[in-house]
């Protein structure tokens, strides 16, 4: 039987412009993990909010921190949450 | 692909932390493609943070492996594997390990979280993992 799929928000701190970031998160972590491997975590982008925050499948979210350790940019992530009422307590 | 049981023991004399002279049985562990020697510690109870063993024997503290970012970064197929290989053997024979970022500008300082699964990704628990990041601050290389 398929169980549901669970998420987990990340909420990362970054100064400079989201859209390059966005791109760079998501090329780095195909570099990583391929195409598939991209499907499966299932990596949103939620605007709603100032700092980015990315839903993602929460098997996949040591895989994200580790390719977002190789990325050349300075960010910090601040937090994990499992909810979005969990992720307005960093904003 | 090489096996550790048929590598040959060899003993080396070491020193003790109170000039007392040591032998203990030592493997060779040679990496083939960095033609690198590991030396593994074939002794129990390898105690990571006390610095002595439990029966009161003086601990030899072995050669800790280090995990540097900056090469995965360059390389990352190649040394995932490598690092991937080195930390399995690591953990069979209690070798300590070292992660560490090896910045040298402000971009590349990371979080301690981001370290930590790097470790996750390299076949380390959490908490092998977290202990990886202390370990410097606790022996005080």
């Amino acid at each position: 039987m398929l169980k549901r799929i669970k998420y987990r928000y990340l909420v990362i701190e970054f100064e400079g412009n989201k859209e390059d970031l966005k791109k760079e998160i998501l090329r780095i972590f195909k570099k990583m993990y391929g195409e598939y491997g991209l499907s499966e975590a299932n990596i949103k982008f939620i605007d709603d909010f100032k700092p980015i925050v990315l839903k993602i499948n929460n098997k996949y979210v040591d895989k994200l921190r580790a390719s977002i350790a190789l990325l050349n940019t300075p960010l910090r992530t601040i937090g994990v949450s499992g909810s979005i009422k969990g992720v307005k307590k960093w904003i | 692909m090489y096996d550790i049981n048929e590598l040959p023991i060899e003993k080396v004399r070491e020193f003790g932390w109170d000039g007392r002279i040591l032998t203990s049985k030592i493997k060779k562990l040679i990496d083939p493609d960095e033609r690198k020697i590991i030396k593994v510690s074939r002794r129990k109870n390898y105690d990571l943070v006390d610095g002595y063993l439990k029966n009161k024997q003086i601990k030899i503290i072995g050669i800790p492996i280090e995990i540097n970012l900056q090469k995965i970064k360059k390389n990352p197929i190649l040394w995932i594997r490598r690092y991937k290989e080195m930390v399995f053997w690591a953990i069979k024979y209690k070798v300590p390990i070292i992660i560490a970022s090896e910045a040298k500008r402000i971009e590349e300082l990371k979080g301690p979280y981001e370290l930590i699964s790097i470790g996750v990704i390299l076949g380390m628990n959490h908490k092998k993992a977290k202990e990886a990041l202390e370990y410097v601050k606790k022996n005080k290389i």
